[in-house]
């Protein structure tokens, strides 16, 4: 298991009568699974996040509870630099985690952390780049970045440690719809290449569902939700009370359901699927016409 | 001076603390730890030097700037600019400057007396400080901030300093972004700042200045977290590897030139403590 977390509770305070952010999460990923974590505001998306690379609890205050094991190490009894070699972290806004002051020293800081020889961290920092299509910028400087570039700087920097585990805070979230398409192919892409577990905070729906292995819905604390996105967007109203859009094509089927005429079982999650199914429908329809016919 | 890289049109530079850095000059091609150190020696050796070398070293800086293919148009806007401001000085020297009767009178009127000596110090004055200024401009011109932390590191000062270095340099950088973003923002609302008194532009100032320094400790909080969590430690035992060190790396004639300016600067330094009695020239 790559990440096992066990009735863990955490609030950003030592205080007795403070509410929970976290409240009795257990949660486990697989090696190689691709996980995303949605839900509305507040929920406690980020913090779980924090968790998980160790950031909580030797950074932050407050209480901690329960027991988070990532990789194989108890991120309570091992250092955060310990586990950074393990878990890669690409925080919110790519402003306020531009470390240096040039793209390829940028991605080149954790391996360098890591007393790795200078030709190896070329090499990563070559292959990094590459992975999030940015060779082009390695010698630009933070300011002469757009946003987008600048998260896909934040994610090479976290891939050049090379880890097990890469922790996604809601990465498209500067990026236009092109960007945020090649974000989530280019993770997915890694995800096979060097066998990379993915947890990625997202409220976008519509673009992971077409990589996402696993879905998990957060709200105030709680795992509300968890399944294959077949299951998971089956829960239509209770998706909706806590604001997650669905996918569209995954609306339309839910109202085809609805209908006799289409006698449709399963929800479509893309559009490529809906376009077969209902091809293969209407042909069936035209077979069972053309019998009666004859 | 060849021309490598870029397309046609295209001037290959940095991006500089001013401008952009062209990058295909011999003079781009020395060590940080080289740039930084003539910066600095002019603006030292400006002051120290009798003031033969002080016209040598001013003549050096335009022959420096010529040679690292800096832009002269922009750099003598701000460089004579504000030379023609620093000529106040020169003036006030003269008209200010203690008066004793051995010295020339040009004119004399009430309290002020205008001196040949006064006025010729003054001069004397004015020409350091636009060495300094000129120098300053121009090793600006040429280094990025980038270069200041490599130099620092080549230098062997701990790394947590040099880190301390450039989490400025991002925190400046971060500011003003910031400050534009919320100025821009607030232009968009109807800000006018024409048309604000000075008081109230100050009072404007001080209302935007509190919550961004918030803003900025918050984005540093951010900032160290991430850099934590890419396995950075300040004290951890580890060793780090430099990774564009090698790059940045004193080559023989960086050492030429820092062992050359070392040698000017002590002659110099011994010179103003204890005058050796042999200038160049009589002044």
């Amino acid at each position: 298991m790559s990440v096992c977390i066990r009735n863990l509770w955490w609030r950003y305070t030592e205080e007795k009568d403070a509410p929970w952010v976290l409240k009795g999460i257990n949660l486990d990923v697989k090696e190689g699974e691709f996980v995303v974590i949605t839900g509305p505001n507040e929920s406690g998306k980020t913090t779980l996040c924090l968790c998980l690379n160790g950031l909580i609890p030797h950074n932050f205050l407050g209480a901690f509870k329960g027991h988070v094991e990532v990789a194989g190490m108890d991120t309570r009894d091992h250092k955060i630099s310990e586990l950074a070699a393990k878990v890669g972290m690409v925080f919110q806004d790519p402003d306020s985690q531009f470390i240096t002051l040039s793209v390829d020293t940028e991605v080149a800081f954790g391996p360098e952390n890591f007393g790795l020889p200078v030709s190896e961290i070329q090499e990563r920092v070559d292959w990094a780049l590459r992975a999030v299509r940015m060779e082009d910028y390695k010698y630009k400087p933070p300011r002469a970045l757009s946003g987008g570039q600048k998260q896909r700087v934040a994610i090479a920097a976290a891939l050049a440690l090379r880890p097990d585990i890469l922790v996604l805070d809601e990465p498209t979230s500067n990026l236009d719809p092109v960007g945020k398409a090649e974000v989530l192919e280019i993770i997915s892409e890694l995800r096979k290449e060097i066998k990379l577990t993915a947890i990625i905070v997202e409220h976008n729906m519509e673009d992971c569902v077409v990589f996402a292995d696993r879905f998990v819905l957060l709200c105030d604390g709680n795992i509300e939700l968890t399944g294959s996105p077949e299951e998971f967007f089956e829960y239509k109203e209770k998706l909706k009370e806590r604001w997650v859009r669905l996918p569209q094509v995954t609306e339309l089927s839910h109202i085809m359901k609805t209908n006799e005429l289409f006698s449709l079982k399963n929800i479509y999650l893309t559009l490529n699927q809906a376009y077969e199914n209902i091809d293969q429908m209407f042909r069936r329809q035209r077979l069972g016409r053309k019998k009666e016919d004859d | 001076m060849g021309h490598h890289g870029g397309g046609a049109g295209v001037v290959p530079g940095r991006r500089a603390f001013l401008w952009y850095a062209p990058s295909w000059t011999r003079f781009s091609s020395l060590s940080p730890l080289t740039r930084v150190a003539i910066g600095i020696f002019f603006n030292v050796a400006a002051y120290l030097g009798p003031f033969s070398i002080t016209i040598g070293l001013l003549a050096s800086v335009f022959i420096l700037m010529h040679l690292s293919g800096v832009k002269w148009k922009t750099l003598w806007f701000v460089g004579v600019g504000n030379a023609i401001l620093l000529a106040s000085f020169l003036l006030s020297w003269g008209v200010l400057g203690t008066y004793k009767p051995t010295m020339h009178l040009i004119f004399e009127w009430w309290l002020i007396h205008v001196t040949l000596e006064n006025l010729l110090s003054g001069f004397i004055f004015w020409v350091r400080m636009i060495t300094t200024l000129f120098g300053t401009l121009f090793i600006l011109t040429v280094c990025t901030d980038n270069d200041l932390l490599m130099s620092l590191r080549l230098i062997r000062v701990p790394h947590f300093l040099s880190m301390i270095v450039a989490f400025t340099f991002r925190g400046i950088q971060l500011f003003f972004d910031d400050m534009f973003a919320i100025v821009e923002a607030q232009k968009s609302r109807g800000l006018d700042l024409n048309k604000l008194s000075i008081f109230k532009k100050f009072k404007w100032f001080v209302a935007l200045i509190v919550p961004l320094f918030v803003l900025e400790f918050r984005k540093m909080e951010e900032t160290a977290n991430a850099a934590d969590s890419r396995g950075y430690s300040l004290y951890g035992g580890k060793k780090r590897t430099e990774y564009r060190l090698e790059e940045a790396k004193m080559h023989r004639f960086d050492y030429l030139v820092v062992g050359f300016l070392l040698v000017l600067l002590v002659y110099m330094i011994l010179n103003f403590f204890f005058p050796l009695g042999f200038n160049l020239l009589p002044f």
